[in-house]
């Protein structure tokens, strides 16, 4: 096997290891699978096209901070278009539905109907999303991905300060709305 | 509720979720896989293009424009030796015309009667009685 289609190989086997959590936290920000797909997408591509010849050690925290980045930016562009649709609704165009309220963004709550949890993962995957998109991403990085402060400070482009207070926050509001539905 | 018995609560929910769709979105992670790795396969082959490209385009340049280059520098070259010989030309018919005003004034001289094999004669004649 060539260097290059070994590299590709451990390429494969890195995202593989990835992919859902990494779908999943962009499903909470985006609110559907198929925009979360397409930030896995290029994500995985940036990380395959500029950094592959890398350390392979060094993957996992490039392939954050390339996931965080896309996830900014669909935020950033999700927030010029809510302002482009307040200003067309304003003048007299006609509205346009909410993109997060679609039926089609709710579909990968379906698969979790069906088992015993689901009714506490609903109201979890509800918390989560409510967040605000900084501390629902600490959240998933700290609680989820297991990364500690640092980690998620550099995967996240902010200080170890700003990660943990961050993190407070969102376990405090996570801790107000789930107290009632969770044991 | 505590901070830990949340966080690890919400992690088993996550998990046991993400279980739960792994089959149901397996095919569509291969793909997105795949196209990621097709991306950075393709990517030196695509510079490798692009080098190549350049590198022909840099030597049809050359092969199109050098023969120009040469056939401007001769002309400014030529321009430059012959502007240089107008110059020298110049040159020389200043000096002739200097040559034939020396010329004219001899002529003068011999005009007056002062040619000097006339007054010779006269001279000759006078002396010589």
């Amino acid at each position: 096997m060539s260097d290059q289609a070994a590299a590709i190989s451990d390429l494969n086997g890195f995202l593989k290891s990835v992919e859902a959590r990494a779908l999943r936290r962009a499903e909470f920000t985006t609110g559907n699978t198929d925009d979360a797909f397409d930030i896995l997408q290029d994500a995985m591509i940036q990380l395959a096209q500029k950094y592959s010849d890398r350390d392979p050690a060094e993957w996992a925290p490039l392939f954050a901070r390339i996931l965080q980045n896309r996830i900014h930016d669909w935020g950033r562009r999700q927030k010029l278009r809510r302002a482009l649709y307040w200003f067309s609704s304003k003048t007299g165009n006609e509205e346009v539905s909410e993109p997060l309220d679609s039926a089609a963004g709710r579909q990968y709550l379906e698969p979790v109907a069906a088992q015993q949890t689901a009714g506490a993962m609903r109201q979890l995957d509800a918390a989560i999303r409510r967040l605000p998109q900084r501390q629902q991403q600490v959240f998933l990085l700290r609680a989820w991905e297991g990364m500690d402060t640092a980690a998620t400070a550099a995967a996240m482009g902010v200080s170890a300060g700003s990660v943990k207070t961050h993190y407070s926050r969102a376990l405090e509001k996570l801790r107000a709305e789930l107290g009632d539905y969770w044991p | 509720m505590n901070d830990d018995d949340l966080v690890k609560q919400a992690r088993e929910l996550l998990d046991a979720e993400q279980s739960a769709r792994a089959h149901e979105l397996a095919a569509r992670f291969a793909h997105t896989r795949r196209a990621a790795l097709d991306a950075a396969d393709a990517e030196p082959a695509t510079e490798r293009v692009w080098w190549l490209a350049g590198a022909a385009a840099c030597v049809l340049a050359a092969v199109l424009v050098m023969p120009g280059l040469q056939e401007g520098a001769g002309r400014d070259k030529g321009e430059a030796m012959i502007s240089q010989q107008a110059v020298s030309n110049d040159e020389s018919a200043a000096e002739l015309a200097e040559l034939l005003d020396s010329l004219d004034l001899l002529l003068f001289f011999d005009e007056e009667g002062l040619d000097s094999s006339g007054q010779d004669d006269v001279l000759d004649d006078e002396w010589l009685g």
